[in-house]
């Protein structure tokens, strides 16, 4: 294994959706403050909102995930019998474990992605019944959450993208 | 539950820090993306690295209060961070340190 290797594998990898899925995840955190902030000025209307949009901003994410996957599929550079990458100066065993780093990596990210979600939608679900006011504690927990998917996400891209 | 100044200001629920933040966000985004396609060779990673250390920051004090919370609080956040440092220095330290074949 060598850095020149892992910085071939990750030219492989579809940038322009990294980048794009971390303007994504920003924007939802910062939807997410601001619906935890109207939560805890007791502003029902403005925190349903605001959390609809973060969960929209969530599942768009996961959607452009889903596209980047299946586009890895088709190059044929998914880790297994089928790994077979277009042809470079690179061992392609090296591109390969760089690939499972990035499998692992974003998988195990896109999981917590997955669970954030659920979190959201049953506060969102909750927020139909009880008064912003009273869900600004775990609106705030909730937060606190998301903002941590976000920041491993913040790290990943220039790991996993933007090797030179 | 309304404060009564809400009456007042209807979009009270909007902040300029977390927005002033949010543009601070994209721009470093767009920074960390420039700079890698500046061909500043195996510095690129660091300085995307860095990048993404001030981003953090400012999702942790501001995004996640903790300009707001107790000494105890910021002291646990810093012990995760410093976590998160080694565990991704070790495995940044492996990668580097192999001789290539």
């Amino acid at each position: 294994m060598d850095p020149l290797a892992f910085a071939e594998a990750s030219h492989h990898l579809y940038q322009w959706i990294g980048v794009l899925n971390t303007a994504l995840l920003l924007t939802s955190s910062f939807t997410m403050a601001l619906a935890a902030r109207a939560a805890h000025r007791a502003y029902s209307a403005a925190f349903r909102v605001l959390l609809a949009v973060t969960i929209l901003l969530g599942v768009l994410f996961l959607g452009f995930k889903t596209l980047e996957y299946s586009l890895d599929w088709r190059d044929r550079i998914v880790p297994g019998l089928w790994f077979s990458p277009p042809a470079g100066p690179e061992n392609p065993r090296h591109v390969e474990l760089f690939m499972i780093f990035y499998f692992v990596m974003t998988g195990l990210h896109t999981l917590h992605v997955i669970v954030g979600l659920l979190v959201l939608s049953t506060l969102l679900f909750r927020s139909f019944r009880t008064p912003a006011g009273r869900l600004s504690h775990t609106a705030e927990l909730a937060g606190l959450y998301w903002h941590f998917v976000d920041l491993v996400w913040i790290f990943l891209l220039p790991l996993l993208y933007l090797i030179a | 539950m309304k404060p009564q100044s809400a009456k007042h200001r209807a979009s009270e629920w909007f902040d300029r820090t977390l927005a002033r933040t949010f543009g601070s966000l994209l721009a470093l985004l767009a920074l960390t993306v420039l700079l890698a396609h500046a061909g500043l060779g195996p510095l690129a990673t660091v300085t995307g690295l860095l990048i993404a250390g001030v981003k953090a920051g400012l999702v942790g004090i501001v995004f996640m209060e903790l300009r707001a919370s107790t000494r105890a609080q910021r002291l646990a956040a810093v012990a995760g961070l410093a976590w998160l440092t080694i565990l991704i220095g070790l495995t940044i330290t492996d990668v580097l340190t192999r001789w290539r074949g």
